[in-house]
């Protein structure tokens, strides 16, 4: 018997764009690295399943990371079946100036030579984990010619802040968010590993499948109700602070 | 979540176990549970309801479900925490989610098993409307299919209220009608209809209605362009004046491809719901009776090119019959026709007819009464084997007059004339 038709063929989706911006530099050795790797296989090995309970948007992955220079793990965004980690190991400064000149590119229309798509794109999310100030001074002047990207300032984006507090640290952090809500401070590394799970979980789910609106409710496939679901779900998550 | 496996309620002296969560939505958890020596599902709200939410919710589960194709609420459960929940039968394994077919992960066993689901949706809501509900709620995670053989499964009943109640839901953004995207009325029959219009417009399409070349004016699609697209100036992408929405080359694929080969009074159907619908939403969008005539209608047409297995409409409808299959371009097979009334049945093998086509007061759209089978020692011979409860008479162009079982096979000749039953007579042509 013949199908209705090809297998494979399927509806136009939006695009959401999930970014991992990692630090990899050589004070990330040991511990902090090695439950951001175990993180990441996590959230992977949970994405198909919430591919899978929506229509409304194909979800796309990239990760960054960052040492002495920045580099991306992947070319171009990847589908979440075809997004395999390899685990990063850590040396190096931490020019986060690099980063967000990558940032920059990757954030940019693909006609116009970047990796966010022309059609049909949502805002993305992106989640920067570090645990030491930049190495590269002028990462400020790098973070204000991000922050004039449309997609950056409408993207959804955490800090997340490794066993490091100082105030200085956490202004890196809160500069970049440009919401002191979501920086955090993880302080173990089963704390990291469970942070960066729910929030990259709870984020694809809620941005990818618009949800029904009730009378009185605001924002749906917004940011807010991610931000919202993301810290009920960190109440439960211990060694945390935000 | 707020159980965990293994763990057990008492209700009213009964042991209600949780087996195992088996997921999380926005609003609730529902979790596998065994309850009187059976397996439900149970979905428990994880905030506490209105006293108006949980009075309707015993209200639907007191009057019942319109139908087998409704997942319906069973039992009603207060905890001791004042949440509340509710029992209902688990999702059978054959069932798939409309999302997957979406997505292309899963696909029909034919265009007329398509149609039949379709049918079975039409079918469903008719019932629904007809016991004064509405869902209010229609979006593609509501519904789930058996690829198959049509069947339909509609979940997430908890919104159904009388129709013109509300109690809070409004829908999902892309399925919603656009006077509620626009806050100007509350979730009723006719947003229902519209609904209802995009579902049946994305089984058949593969696309929404309202997604087209004016995406491009968006860099980002966030609230303020769905808004605009779906709420304020919505523009079906067809529209027969207004070209400014065309289905975009290269991104709308799917659509462009299947709207060319829908039949043209499909396609008014839909032109009516997305165009004169949006203003006159009383008498402007296409019913579940009007859909299930189309429906019937268009599977009915519906011929299997012998070259490569493709089926598409004989074309009745259209300016002229299609004359070559549209995959292939094999010419289109000699087939006879069987006029029954107002219907014209294609009689290819394997073609139903329906108790809908011999009585037009039956809402029994997909029970089978006849079907065009092949005989077994020469294939070349097709026949109408009966599955009826009394005997039909036909009469050949000689006059020559015959008494067929019930369960009998009528040749398929031309000219001959089928009398079902006193007012039924119907003739292969």
């Amino acid at each position: 018997m013949m199908q209705d038709r090809m297998l494979g063929e399927g509806i136009a989706r939006q695009e959401l764009n999930l970014l991992f911006v990692i630090d990899n530099s050589g004070s990330m050795e040991g511990e902090k690295l090695g439950a951001v790797n175990n993180a990441i296989r996590d959230v992977m090995s949970i994405m198909p399943e919430i591919q899978e309970d929506t229509s409304d948007a194909t979800i796309k992955i990239s990760a960054l990371k960052f040492s002495d220079k920045a580099e991306w793990i992947y070319s171009e965004p990847q589908n979440v079946e075809d997004f395999k980690w390899k685990d990063l190991s850590a040396e190096g400064g931490t020019n986060l100036s690099g980063a967000y000149d990558e940032l920059s590119k990757w954030l940019t229309k693909r006609s116009n030579g970047g990796m966010m798509p022309d059609i049909g794109g949502v805002a993305p999310i992106i989640i920067l984990m570090t645990d030491g100030l930049p190495t590269s001074y002028d990462w400020e002047k790098h973070l204000e010619s991000l922050k004039k990207k449309g997609w950056f300032k409408v993207a959804l984006k955490y800090a997340l802040a490794i066993q490091i507090d100082t105030d200085e640290a956490m202004d890196v952090l809160n500069k970049f968010t440009g919401n002191p809500e979501t920086v955090l401070k993880v302080y173990t590394a089963e704390a990291l590993r469970k942070v960066i799970n729910v929030i990259a979980v709870t984020a694809s789910k809620v941005k990818s499948n618009s949800a029904s609106m009730g009378v009185g409710a605001g924002a749906v496939n917004g940011n807010a109700l991610a931000q919202n679901e993301i810290a009920s779900k960190l109440d439960e998550v211990e060694d945390v602070e935000w | 979540m707020q159980f965990n496996k293994n763990d057990s309620i008492t209700l009213d002296d009964e042991k209600l176990t949780i087996v195992e969560p088996l997921g999380e939505g926005g609003q609730g958890e529902v979790y596998l549970v065994e309850y009187q020596g059976n397996r439900y599902a149970l979905k428990v709200y994880k905030d506490e309801v209105s006293s108006d939410f949980r009075y309707n919710l015993k209200n639907n589960i007191d009057k019942g479900s319109p139908s087998n194709s409704f997942l319906w609420p069973k039992l009603l459960i207060d905890f001791d925490n004042d949440r509340i929940g509710y029992l209902m039968d688990l999702r059978p394994k054959n069932f798939v989610s409309f999302v997957s077919y979406l997505t292309g992960k899963n696909a029909f066993a034919s265009r007329e098993v398509m149609l039949t689901w379709c049918i079975n949706l039409c079918t469903a809501f008719k019932k629904l409307h007809e016991m004064g509900y509405s869902y209010q709620d229609l979006n593609d995670g509501s519904f789930f299919l058996d690829q198959t053989n049509g069947d339909l499964l509609i979940c997430d009943n908890d919104n159904v209220t009388a129709d013109k109640k509300n109690l809070g839901i409004l829908g999902k953004m892309r399925y919603m009608a656009p006077e509620i995207v626009r806050n100007e009325m509350m979730p009723d029959v006719h947003s229902d209809r519209f609904s209802l219009g995009v579902i049946l417009f994305m089984a058949l399409c593969l696309g929404n209605p309202y997604e087209g070349e004016r995406l491009k004016n968006y860099d980002i699609v966030d609230e303020k362009a769905e808004y605009e697209l779906f709420g304020s100036n919505p523009v079906f992408v067809y529209h027969k004046t207004d070209k400014s929405n065309r289905p975009i080359r290269g991104y709308h694929t799917s659509v462009l491809k299947r709207w060319a080969y829908i039949p043209l009074y499909i396609k008014e159907a839909f032109h009516r719901t997305f165009v004169d619908g949006l203003t006159d939403r009383e008498n402007g969008r296409t019913t579940e009776i009007e859909w299930l005539r189309l429906f019937m209608r268009y599977r009915d047409e519906l011929i299997r090119c012998p070259h490569c297995g493709y089926e598409y409409i004989y074309g009745f409808g259209e300016k002229t019959l299609v004359s070559s299959c549209p995959s292939c371009n094999t010419p289109t097979k000699e087939v006879c026709i069987l006029e029954l009334g107002k219907h014209k049945i294609v009689l290819d093998l394997g073609k139903k007819i329906t108790a809908a086509h011999l009585d037009k007061y039956s809402s029994e759209y997909n029970k089978t009464v006849a079907t065009v089978i092949a005989n077994k020692n020469n294939p070349s011979l097709w026949g109408i084997k009966l599955d009826l409860s009394d005997p039909v008479e036909i009469k050949d162009a000689s006059g020559i007059q015959k008494t067929i079982a019930a369960n009998g096979i009528i040749p398929i000749i031309r000219n001959l004339k089928i009398k079902f039953n006193e007012n039924i007579i119907g003739e292969i042509k």
